[in-house]
């Protein structure tokens, strides 16, 4: 290639590489404070969790701003307030892990969240573990998996409820309002959600109701259309979605395909992102456990409004949990009148009685020792948002399941 | 028996939707590949950059979505003009350049997508809402729209290229780049055109993709994906190839998942690919 031919090449992409940063957006400055605790948040900020994972670390960034604006948590008469260090889990466990290593020994952080997939969180907590590091995880795909909390994990909270907890709500929710409805099928993603499935078919047993399919679709798909086809053959009554964060276009496919019947989303997926996404006029008979962000509470409200404020952009539900993950960690520090990881954890597994914890979605409180053999799980009250012909109807909270 | 009957009938269905659409982003790196010899890996890019045009021109201004559909294609075919002439004409025949431009070019228009629009998914509206049923079978209407729209667009490809003076031009091109030199055709007058036809139809199915399901920063990697194995399956640089593979790529995307798991469904393609080359190494339409 001839050296003039070099020089316009690189003359273009320099000028198109130019307009685009121009064009771009700039990444907010993190507020500074005094006296800070550092927060280290590992959450997935590429690949395909990048979506929650964003929406989780915004959650922690926007209660650190909140606290600031409060003044701060006291300590020994001594105020403290948050500043979050965020790094890119990846979703994968290396990343997790070198990234989990650089804010524990490199910054000095002594209290680390994050997660989302199961050999992020086992990643994480080795690292954390060794260096008596405070960690909270933020989910639990497959509750019970040994990634999750144990009695050997002496380090590690789970800050959110499991999915499979929904099941019981949602079920008993289904039986009051859709009471012809007995055939249920699954739709899963096939990332390892057996254990939840299986636990899924004995409470469904239990209440009289027969899974007549199970389909697993493989992680990343867009296209339901298929799914959705091998499903419906099984002529369901109810088509229940399974913790996935595409379940707007998998309801989307059914009602195109004729499926008339309810629908169950467990995830946390708000009501608005159906609307936004597939419409309102597909969107009947559809329950989920998320909150409804037009009518809600102070707290909630607050975090869509500094959420919009702060980054520009439509909120996603996520970012709630995110919020009271870093709100109930900020509470039992408080009650523990200590920076000393071990101390905080004391203070978590002492609060044990419903509103012990305050959180977004109310009173809440630490838990898991019957299924899991240690209170280390947050256990919170349970949205189930029901809409019919495209408005929602109602919102129910059930209560945190406490001592 | 007529229950299998009409679960094969919606297959078939679902296939012919999605076959519509890869025959869009194919046509257009088929037709780049045969006239300029170039290997457009950034074409994908050009698909999300042309959905998320029409994403802004209907979110923010308000322009319906077969307006701002038109729109983008006609700003990503002078796009194409702009690679043609500023990055991919001085790499012309230099192999490992025209692939390191176009991965740069790749990296370039991710990243300002992902800096400009984050991460999270946007939506256009949709081409059509509700199902058709034909003998008992649902097909989704925006699904059949963009079948319909595909179809329209191939059938007019076709008529230029067939009925058109720059039309018979590309064609001898394609098949041979000296003779018609020696006929008076100039390539460099040619090879853009490619670009912008390559690009524009690239925008559209972008566009229309982002109508029926979302738009991220890296919806264009599948569609370069499906397209490159287009190519292979119907012959390097023809279109009636890419036609045909595209359809074919759009039934077995449609009927395989809804006879076997995800395994066989991600692996069956590349199976394929495989079996053909072996068979026909130039592709079902392509000339030795």
């Amino acid at each position: 290639m001839k050296r003039k031919s070099i020089s316009q090449i690189v003359v273009v992409m320099v000028v198109l590489a130019g307009f685009l940063a121009l064009t771009s957006i700039s990444s907010p400055d993190r507020a500074r404070a005094a006296e800070t605790i550092k927060i280290g948040s590992l959450m997935p900020q590429s690949g395909p969790l990048a979506v929650p994972g964003m929406a989780w670390n915004r959650g922690f960034e926007i209660y650190a701003d909140v606290l600031k604006d409060q003044g701060g948590i006291t300590i020994n008469g001594k105020q403290y307030v948050f500043e979050v260090l965020d790094e890119d889990a990846q979703g994968s466990a290396d990343a997790a892990r070198s990234a989990a290593l650089k804010l524990v020994h490199r910054e000095g952080v002594k209290f680390v969240l994050g997660g989302l997939l199961e050999p992020v969180i086992q990643a994480t907590n080795s690292v954390c573990e060794k260096a008596g590091v405070f960690y909270g995880a933020t989910n639990a795909n497959i509750p019970g998996h040994p990634a999750d909390v144990s009695p050997d994990k002496p380090m590690q909270v789970r800050l959110n409820i499991n999915y499979d907890d929904t099941h019981v709500v949602d079920l008993k929710y289904l039986k009051e309002h859709y009471p012809e409805a007995g055939k249920l099928a699954i739709v899963a993603p096939d990332i390892g959600y057996e254990p939840m499935i299986k636990r899924f078919r004995e409470q469904t047993a239990e209440r009289k109701f027969d899974i007549v399919h199970v389909e697993k679709f493989q992680w990343g798909t867009t296209d339901f259309v298929p799914v959705m086809t091998k499903v419906l053959k099984s002529k369901p009554d109810v088509i229940f979605a399974m913790v996935s964060g595409q379940a707007q276009y998998q309801l989307q496919a059914a009602r195109q395909l004729g499926f008339n019947g309810p629908f169950v989303s467990n995830s946390p997926l708000a009501p608005g992102v159906f609307f936004n996404v597939v419409g309102r006029d597909i969107c009947d008979k559809l329950i989920i456990n998320s909150i409804n962000t037009v009518e809600t509470n102070e707290h909630i409200e607050e975090v869509i409004n500094r959420w919009e404020e702060k980054y520009g952009e439509r909120f996603v539900t996520d970012g709630v949990q995110g919020y009271d993950a870093l709100w109930v960690l900020a509470q039992a520090i408080e009650e523990a009148q200590s920076l000393d990881p071990k101390k905080v954890m004391d203070a978590f597994e002492s609060l044990t009685e419903r509103g012990d914890l305050e959180t977004c979605h109310g009173p809440a409180c630490m838990g898991g020792k019957e299924r899991f053999g240690v209170n280390h799980v947050l256990m919170r009250p349970i949205p189930v948002t029901h809409v019919v012909d495209g408005e929602i109807a109602s919102t129910e909270m059930f209560p945190a399941r406490c001592e | 028996m007529e229950t299998s009957l009409s679960f094969v009938l919606q297959a078939i269905a679902n296939g012919l939707a999605m076959g519509g659409l890869y025959i869009l982003v194919a046509l257009g790196l088929t037709l780049i590949l045969s006239i300029m010899g170039i290997l457009q890996l950034a074409h994908g890019e050009i698909y999300m950059i042309g959905a998320y045009l029409v994403y802004y021109l209907t979110s923010s201004l308000g322009i319906s979505l077969y307006i701002a559909i038109l729109i983008s294609m006609g700003a990503m075919g002078l796009i194409g003009l702009v690679l043609e002439r500023g990055i991919f004409r001085p790499c012309k025949g230099d192999f490992l350049s025209v692939i390191t431009v176009a991965i740069a070019l790749t990296l370039i228009l991710r990243s300002y997508a992902v800096a400009q629009f984050g991460l999270f998914e946007r939506t256009v509206p949709k081409l059509a809402s509700g199902s058709l049923v034909f003998f008992g079978v649902a097909v989704p209407k925006d699904r059949f729209v963009a079948m319909l729209i595909a179809a329209a667009m191939s059938v007019a490809l076709y008529l230029f290229l067939k009925m058109t003076r720059y039309g018979q031009a590309m064609f001898a091109c394609a098949q041979n780049p000296e003779g018609a030199r020696l006929r008076g055709i100039n390539p460099d007058l040619i090879s853009p055109m490619a670009m912008m036809i390559g690009c524009a139809l690239a925008a559209a199915g972008g566009a229309i993709a982002g109508s029926i399901w979302m738009l991220t920063p890296t919806m264009g990697t599948l569609p370069l994906v499906k397209g490159l194995i287009i190519i292979v399956i119907g012959g390097m640089g023809s279109l009636s190839g890419a036609i045909v593979a595209g359809i074919f790529l759009g039934l077995m995307d449609g009927i395989i998942p809804v006879f076997f798991g995800p395994v066989v469904t991600s692996i069956a393609p590349l199976v394929i690919v495989v079996l053909i080359l072996l068979v026909k190494p130039q592709g079902l339409f392509g000339h030795g």
